[in-house]
Order: C-alpha cells, then sequence, then structure tokens
C-alpha cells in the first residue's frame, strides 16, 4: 500500500528533474525580464515554472518591481492611504504638540506617501492645521520612488514661487526632511518639491489652514 | 549613489524580506550581503525600478546554491541517501518486503512522472503550489488566474490520478493530495 509520503517523494522528484530540465535556478536578469513583461512566452513561461518549481522564489512571483515602500495602487485606493496617512499624521501632530507644548518649538510632522501622477489631479487635497506662533516646522515626505541621486534639492512653493529650499538633502531612514521656519507657513497651498538638478522628481501638494 | 549609500538604502530592507520569506535572520544577513556585493558590481546594468526584485533573486538563487552545494557534500560524505533506499528500509525489515516497498514506490513515481508530463503547464504549477499547502486564492493571486480555472483544472488532475494510479494512499484521496477538500489557508 502506497502512502502519502511516497506521494511526497514522487512529487518532489519530479519536481527537481523539472528543476534541471528547465536550466536551474533562473538568473536575476530573467527574473526581472518576466516581472516586465519582457520575455517571449515561452521564456516567460519557463522562467514563471521555475519560480514556482523553487520555493525560495515564488515569492518573487507577486513582488513588485519596485522598492516594497513603492506601492502602486489603484487611485481610488490610493487616496484611502492617503486620507489614512493624513488621519495619522494629525494624530501624530495633537501627540506631538501634547507632549511639546512647553518652550521647545513645535513640529508639524506630515507624512505623504503621494507621488506626482496623483499630484496632476489631487493637488491641495491634504490639510494640516497650523498651531499658530510657532518658530518653526518640520515637514517630512517619504518619497515614492526609490532614492537613487547622491543628494537633492528640496522646495517648498506658494503659487509657484520658492518660498524655503535646502540643497545637497539626503533622504535618512528613507525620509525627507524639511525644516522651515513657522513665518514660512500660513494659511493657503504649497507644494514641496523634490529636485535632482533641474529634475523634478516629486511633488507633495498639501493645505495649511489655521485652527 | 556610493557603494555605502547602496548599502544603506537595500540592506535593511533585503534582510528584512528574507526573513518575510522564512530565511534565519543570520542566514538572511549574509544572503543580503552576498547579494548587495554581488549586484553593486552590475549596478550600471540593471535599471533603478528593477533593482528590488534584482536583489531579491540574487540573494534567494545564493540560498539556492548554498543548499544545493551543502546536499552535495552531505551526499559525497555518505550522510543521505536516496529517499526510495529510506522508505523501503524505513517501511520493511525483510528482503520481500523492501522489494515490494521498492517497486509500490517505482510505480508511484512512473505513475506521478507520466500523469505530471501529460498535464498543461498551467495545472502542473497549480499541482505543486497546492501540495506546498497554498489555498486556490494564493495560487490565483500568484499566477494571476481566477479561482475557479485554478479549481477545475485541479479537479480535473485528480481523475488523471486516479486513473493511472488507482485508489490513493491510505486515508487520503486524490482529490485530498491535489487539495480539492483541504484548503487550510
Amino acid at each position: 500500500m502506497s502512502t502519502k509520503r511516497d506521494w511526497d517523494n514522487a512529487l518532489d522528484t519530479w519536481v527537481e528533474e523539472e528543476r534541471e530540465r528547465l536550466g536551474g535556478p533562473p538568473s536575476p536578469e530573467e527574473v526581472v525580464a518576466y516581472l516586465s513583461g519582457e520575455l517571449p512566452e515561452s521564456e516567460a513561461a519557463r522562467v514563471r515554472a521555475l519560480l514556482v518549481y523553487y520555493p525560495e522564489l515564488t515569492p518573487l512571483l507577486t513582488e513588485r518591481i519596485e522598492q516594497p515602500r513603492v506601492v502602486r495602487k489603484p487611485f481610488a485606493l490610493r487616496l484611502y492611504a492617503i486620507a489614512a496617512t493624513a488621519i495619522i499624521a494629525l494624530l501624530a501632530v495633537n501627540a506631538i504638540e501634547q507632549r511639546r507644548e512647553s518652550a521647545r518649538p513645535s513640529v508639524v510632522v506630515s507624512q505623504h506617501e503621494l507621488n506626482a501622477n496623483l499630484t496632476r489631479s489631487g493637488g491641495g487635497r491634504f490639510t494640516y492645521e497650523l498651531p499658530a506662533g510657532r518658530e518653526r516646522y518640520l515637514i517630512t515626505a517619504v518619497p515614492v520612488h526609490p532614492p537613487t541621486e547622491a543628494a537633492y534639492t528640496l522646495e517648498l512653493r506658494r503659487d509657484g514661487r520658492v518660498l524655503w529650499s535646502a540643497r545637497g538633502v539626503r533622504p535618512v531612514d528613507d525620509t525627507f526632511v524639511l525644516d522651515v521656519p513657522g513665518a514660512f507657513l500660513e494659511p493657503g497651498a504649497y507644494a514641496l518639491d523634490v529636485r535632482a538638478g533641474d529634475r523634478l522628481i516629486e511633488r507633495y501638494p498639501f493645505r495649511c489652514v489655521t485652527r | 549613489m556610493t557603494y555605502d549609500d547602496f548599502w544603506k538604502r537595500y540592506y535593511r530592507d533585503l534582510v528584512a524580506a528574507l526573513i518575510r520569506y522564512g530565511r534565519q535572520p543570520e542566514d538572511a544577513e549574509e544572503l543580503a550581503s552576498d547579494a548587495l556585493d554581488a549586484t553593486w558590481r552590475r549596478l550600471e546594468k540593471i535599471r533603478p525600478e528593477r533593482l528590488w526584485a534584482y536583489l531579491l533573486t540574487a540573494a534567494q538563487r545564493a540560498a539556492i546554491n548554498h543548499h544545493r552545494d551543502a546536499n552535495a557534500q552531505k551526499r559525497d560524505a555518505g550522510l543521505t541517501a536516496p529517499l526510495d533506499e529510506l522508505n523501503a528500509k524505513s517501511h520493511s525489515r525483510t528482503p520481500e518486503d523492501e522489494a515490494i516497498a521498492r517497486e509500490t514506490v517505482a510505480r508511484i513515481y512512473a505513475g506521478v512522472r507520466d500523469v505530471m508530463n501529460e498535464l498543461p503547464e498551467e495545472t502542473r504549477l497549480y499541482i505543486v503550489l497546492r501540495h506546498r499547502r497554498f489555498s486556490y486564492e494564493q495560487i490565483a493571486r500568484h499566477l494571476g488566474v481566477r479561482i475557479p480555472a485554478v479549481q477545475s483544472r485541479l479537479y480535473r488532475a485528480t481523475t488523471r490520478f486516479e486513473e493511472r494510479l488507482g485508489p490513493a494512499p491510505e486515508g487520503l484521496t486524490w482529490i485530498e493530495l491535489a487539495g480539492e477538500l483541504t484548503d487550510e489557508h
């Protein structure tokens, strides 16, 4: 009488033979080409099969091409995510304010996960209540695209005009931080631009209101 | 990007991903280091948006090769034996019993191989994933297909196994082996 172990062994042996027949583990180049949809069908089928036959590689079938942080969600989902992020940011602001109500400068922490595509249709949707009379604000933004440049320029803009900027900035823990004097933020629409040289990499629009 | 920047940018995420995929932390750190070094040497040829998938594949491929080398060393040292031999030894004591066990294993393997080789490629993938306890939903998501397609193909496969191999192992059915009744995830 056969057992389940016999079945397991038989299938495992078949899988091992298939791995060898298909050429062993695919190279990183093959996998990224497969994930990008650049392989002809026969090659794509081979790489896909190998991704299944090697359990270590199977998670790559659902791995995005980009860094995990880079999430391309449908527009509606992105709006939900952004709304949730904005709420969390506001809660964070409140919590920070409560703790730092003393003489120390207060900060606004606003964590964005926006991207340039969204900007064209969703600019100015994100509103932050500014506590009045603060000396400085920290504006933080999580880049959507993995940073690849040695340094960036951050520009705080209003009506297309640069109000405040910082050059030679590198993300810390994947987060851009711009330290802005309190006098530069007042009720109105703003954008935080991330540039590499003359190129606009990302734009984070937001709106400030007073309490 | 400098070498240091590259490491700072990806090392932590890569280790975390490898641990999420089931690697032990120490192994994940070593694999991530090897993958980062290997990838850095080819960085100019890799498009930035593909770097992450490249790194993951490089790390997992290194793990596969390490595993294979370790197994080969064990085999050379006589520390492992073919599975059918182990099965035969563990299941029986007399030469007759061992012969029967070997024959059974060979028959099952031949049957499994024949059926698998006859099945459509997609179905083979479903069976292998199902055998690894993936749910229908997970299989569908990983391979970009609809759940009913997975279910119907697996069901058809079970009839092929039954036709070719006869009754399923004791206490199981071919449908269970292919996963129809035990969708645990």
